[in-house]
């Protein structure tokens, strides 16, 4: 894989209080992902499967290893090899918008920067022509969108539409996804997977063992993972409601490693089912989660 | 130290709200939203904690500024220091009454009276409060019981003196008014004026109340104003000329109180060009007439001035006219005699009027229609009251604004269907019993006898009358001379636009010798030039009286007053005029325009106004005779009458407000509270960073 050796100007484009900016979440995804990859010297729009297609003249900034040096010795010119891209994959996003994900210590919250990160895959994956699908989710499915080539449009607006609210809970949307995502394909999670650390890898690795590429990517804000705050005060769930009295200079330490041990759990258990598992500050630019996915992509091609 | 409103300090409980605000607060306070509570478990906040409090300067601020809050309500005052001793003595209501007639002009007497009005309201006590009372003809307060003497000066530096006469009995009565409104023990009335004797009138009405000290403050020595001369009696005659009405201006100068005889110059000026100027001595004590040659009237509205170089008091020293040409009454007298002895000396007065324009005819008849149509006054010397179609002309002409002179002779029946037409009742005739009536009381304040006001103006006791008839006024009718019986001698009625004039005392020589008397002509004169105004107006007013602006509309052909028009004053400035009550109060001496505002016609209606002669009468009231009358009402007129319980009922209140503490407290209370917000922004910002 080529050095992300991206300079300051394309990394604030990646940034996501630069990113809360752009209103258009379309515009928002293509200006992600082209920078992204004019970033790694790398074509968006090559496939990575070994069925060859065609040749065509090699342009500065294509992988040298992709030239075909048997042309070039009877040419005399450089010729790249291209391969039948990576088509008909369906790339289901699972977005969770329960009220958990509304919130935010800096200028974007959670589900903003889920948002941003869903349009931005869904639109590398359809650049890979694709077929994009969205299960947004609170206790249900709230937004659903069918895998289709043709779906982008319908999954960028949906993303763009919806709102946080309700309690999170993974049971029904799962079985909503387990009922309509049939072709084998790809799933990503993004969540904040605030549900016990088992239950969650136990049901994402049923999708694995059904065939399924599974991806989770865990956005928290860091307020959530320093708990920076100093005044004892009345702390109320985003989601229940319920109410607690805090004194967080005294606990903060304990609650840190519980996250912590949280995050390991779920990194330990999801690898043991097969699932990716991506930890996401919603402060840090874009880059870590499109490197982690492109990472993915290349593995999961690799293994078909 | 005492506090007005103790009660207040009830509010020092308050002082408890920060601190359980302090204590209460974190449980209260606004949750803190997260996202899950799945890593929090439930610690609990210790007591001890919540009960510390942090920021002591923070609570102490607020603790200071609810305090100061409730001092300042509460209104604090001290009895101590400078003030206690002039408590003691127990503080006084002054009230300064301020004479600005046109007398008090004399060189430097008003100066003299303001500066001492400032030295008076500048020597005020702690507790002392202050009146002003400004007066001419009428009083105006202007400062009512300020307990600083800071509004007095400054509306004693806007004073300046009037053109009016001087009325010191209102003046003194309305001082009585606010001084029976104050509270304080101690009263007093400093009067600053020039005391002439024509400016008071004993009034029972204007006693001051008890235990008032009454302080006059005489301005000028008592020969001020000894040389000085006075225009008086101007009057104006018309002269029919070569086709043009021409009019000779008459007038007299006096020196009343001059020691020694005086040479003077008076000038005529008509249209603002000099005329003429005459030169004539005045004798001491006396007065003497002036005629200038006759001047063509061409023109309505023309303006003119007799002006005195000597005087030593300015306002008198100038009388102004506005005349137009129209000539004089036309009068009808109806006689039952015919031209006879009854009317010889009523014809003779009118006909030697015939210079001001006075043009008579005699009927044995009752008015015919053309001859009312011809007339502006009809006298009834005599002459019944006519009933049916004759009466009804007679009030048609009176109600469309024709004079109409009764005289009320030996057989004067009132017809039964003209009751109420006359304003007074028929009365008998009445026989003198040993001495023959006098007149004991004349309005000289009335136009018909304004011009006997002056001194040595005319003296109408000394008519004797033998026979009178007994009348009595009507509701609405004015008595505006009355025999020394108290039985009306001359009753003024109005009907409709129109004027009526009733004489009890007859005016041919069989009833008494009044046609002998000087006051004869003028009075027939004067009476005449008032009834008969259908189409004339008089060529000045008295100032300080309203001059009815639709007459003189009327007179000038416009029919009435047109809206939007304004009176422009002689000193400059405008008074608007309502077309539905066109009257205007005469202020000022002077010529006053009344035209449309911003533009200025040819000839713009006009009218003049000229000083009371009376008031250049510079003599003195005797001052203890004076103070006497004035404390008729049984006022004390020593500083007598204080008590120290009023003085210590007074202080509480009076020490506050004037001490006004609780201005510093309130503006402690803001500042502390200015502090804590500052104080705790940047304890929150220090916290956060």
């Amino acid at each position: 894989m080529a050095s992300a050796a991206a300079s300051p100007a394309r990394t604030s484009f990646l940034d996501p209080a630069v990113l809360a900016r752009i209103d258009n979440l379309e515009l928002l995804a293509k200006t992600v992902v082209d920078g992204f990859m004019q970033g790694i010297h790398r074509s968006p729009h090559l496939g990575l499967s070994m069925d060859f297609a065609e040749h065509r003249p090699y342009m500065p900034g294509d992988d040298i290893r992709r030239i075909d040096w048997r042309v070039y010795a009877r040419t005399d010119r450089f010729y790249i090899k291209q391969f039948e891209a990576e088509t008909n994959a369906d790339v289901g996003f699972l977005l969770d918008v329960s009220s958990s994900m509304d919130y935010g210590s800096g200028a974007v919250s959670k589900l903003d920067y889920a948002r941003f990160l869903t349009a931005s895959l869904a639109w590398f994956s359809a650049g890979q022509r694709d077929r994009v699908g969205l299960y947004a989710f609170d206790a249900d499915v709230v937004e659903h969108v069918r895998p289709a080539v043709a779906h982008l449009d319908k999954v960028m607006h949906a993303v763009a539409r919806v709102r946080a609210g309700g309690t999170g809970s993974w049971d029904r949307p799962l079985a909503r996804v387990g009922a309509t995502f049939r072709r084998r394909g790809i799933l990503v999670a993004v969540s904040d997977f605030y549900d016990d650390s088992a239950g969650l890898s136990s049901a994402l690795g049923a999708f694995r063992a059904q065939g399924h590429d599974v991806v989770a990517f865990h956005v928290l804000d860091p307020a959530e993972i320093e708990f920076p705050f100093t005044q004892s005060a009345n702390f109320r769930d985003a989601e229940t409601g319920r109410v607690r009295p805090v004194w967080p200079e005294k606990y903060r330490g304990a609650y840190q490693e519980r996250v912590a041990a949280h995050v390991a759990e779920l990194g330990r258990r999801f690898g043991q089912q097969g699932v990716d598992y991506v930890l996401l500050d919603a402060a840090e630019p874009l880059d870590r989660a499109l490197y982690a996915y492109l990472a993915f992509r290349r593995k999961t091609a690799k293994a078909r | 130290m005492g506090l007005l409103t103790p009660l207040f300090l009830v509010g020092l409980a308050g002082l408890a709200v920060p601190v359980l605000l302090h204590l209460t607060r974190q449980e209260r306070g606004k949750p803190v939203r997260f996202p899950s509570l799945m890593f929090l478990e439930r610690m609990p906040v210790q007591e001890a904690s919540r009960r510390r409090i942090r920021h002591w300067a923070l609570l102490a601020l607020r603790l200071a500024a609810l305090a100061l809050l409730v001092a300042a309500f509460a209104r604090p005052f001290a009895r101590d220091g400078g003030l206690a001793g002039v408590g003691g003595a127990g503080p006084e209501e002054i009230v300064l009454v301020l004479d600005q007639s046109y007398s008090m002009a004399l060189a430097g007497h008003w100066e003299q009276a303001v500066s001492r009005a400032k030295e008076m309201a500048g020597e005020l006590g702690p507790l002392d409060r202050v009146s002003l009372v400004a007066f001419a003809e009428a009083p105006h307060l202007l400062v009512r019981s300020s307990p600083s003497a800071a509004p007095v000066l400054q509306a004693l530096d806007t004073l300046e003196t009037s053109s009016l006469g001087t009325r010191i009995a209102p003046a003194l009565k309305l001082a009585g008014s606010v001084l029976e409104a104050s509270r304080l023990g101690r009263r007093r009335v400093a009067l600053f004026s020039d005391f002439q004797r024509a400016g008071w009138r004993p009034d029972r009405d204007a006693a001051l109340p008890e235990g008032t000290e009454l302080q006059p403050v005489a301005i000028g020595g008592a020969e001020a104003g000894a040389d000085n001369l006075a225009l008086a009696g101007l009057d104006l005659r018309r002269e029919p000329g070569a086709g043009r009405e021409r009019v000779r201006v008459r007038a007299r100068v006096t020196a009343v109180a001059a020691s020694q005889d005086r040479e003077t110059r008076v000038t005529l000026s008509v249209d603002g060009t000099d005329v003429e100027t005459v030169a004539l001595s005045v004798p001491a004590g006396g007065g003497a007439p002036l005629a200038f040659a006759p001047f063509t009237l061409a023109h309505p509205f023309t303006r003119g001035e007799v002006r005195l170089t000597d005087g030593v008091l300015e306002p008198d020293n100038v009388l102004h006219f506005v005349a137009s040409p129209g000539g004089g009454p036309n009068v009808l007298v109806w006689d039952l005699r015919g031209t006879g002895e009854s009317n010889l000396y009523l014809r003779g007065a009118l006909e030697s009027g015939g210079a001001e324009g006075f043009s008579t005819r005699i009927t044995t008849a009752p008015p015919s229609a053309a001859q009312l149509d011809a007339a502006d006054l009809v006298v009834l010397n005599g002459a019944p009251v006519p009933g049916g179609a004759a009466g009804d002309r007679l009030r048609a002409f009176v109600t469309g604004g024709g004079g109409l002179f009764a005289a009320l002779g030996e057989r004067s029946p009132f017809a039964a269907d003209q009751a109420g037409f006359l304003p007074t009742t028929a009365g008998r005739v009445a026989d003198a019993a040993r001495e023959p009536r006098r007149l004991g009381f004349v309005d000289y304040d009335h136009p018909v006898f304004e011009a006997f006001r002056g001194p040595r103006s005319g003296d109408f006791s000394r008519t004797s009358f033998y026979r009178t008839r007994q009348v009595e006024a009507n509701s609405g009718a004015r008595a505006l001379a009355r025999f020394d019986d108290g039985s009306p001698a001359l009753v003024e009625g109005r009907l409709g636009a129109g004027r009526i004039l009733v004489w009890a005392g007859g005016l041919g020589r069989l009833w008494s010798d009044f046609p002998l008397q000087a006051v004869y002509l003028p009075f027939v004169h004067r009476a005449a030039r008032y009834l008969g105004t259908r189409g004339l107006s008089p060529e000045w007013h008295r100032a300080g009286t309203t001059a009815d602006l639709a007459s003189l509309a009327e007179a000038a052909g416009a029919g009435s007053v047109s809206a939007g028009v304004v009176a422009m004053a002689p000193g400059g400035g405008s008074v608007p005029v309502d077309p539905e009550a066109p009257l205007l109060f005469l202020g000022g001496q002077g010529i006053w325009e009344i035209r449309p505002p911003g533009r200025r016609p040819d000839r713009p209606m006009a009218l003049a106004a000229n000083v009371d002669l009376a008031e250049s009468d510079l003599a003195r009231l005797d001052m203890e005779e004076f103070v006497v009358a004035a404390g008729g009402g049984g006022a004390a007129l020593s500083a007598s009458g204080t008590t120290a319980g009023d003085a210590t009922v007074a202080a509480g209140e009076d020490f506050e407000e004037r001490q006004g503490f609780w201005r510093y407290l309130l503006a402690g209370a803001f500042l502390m509270l200015a502090s804590e917000s500052a104080l705790a922004n940047w304890l929150s910002r220090a916290r956060v960073a």
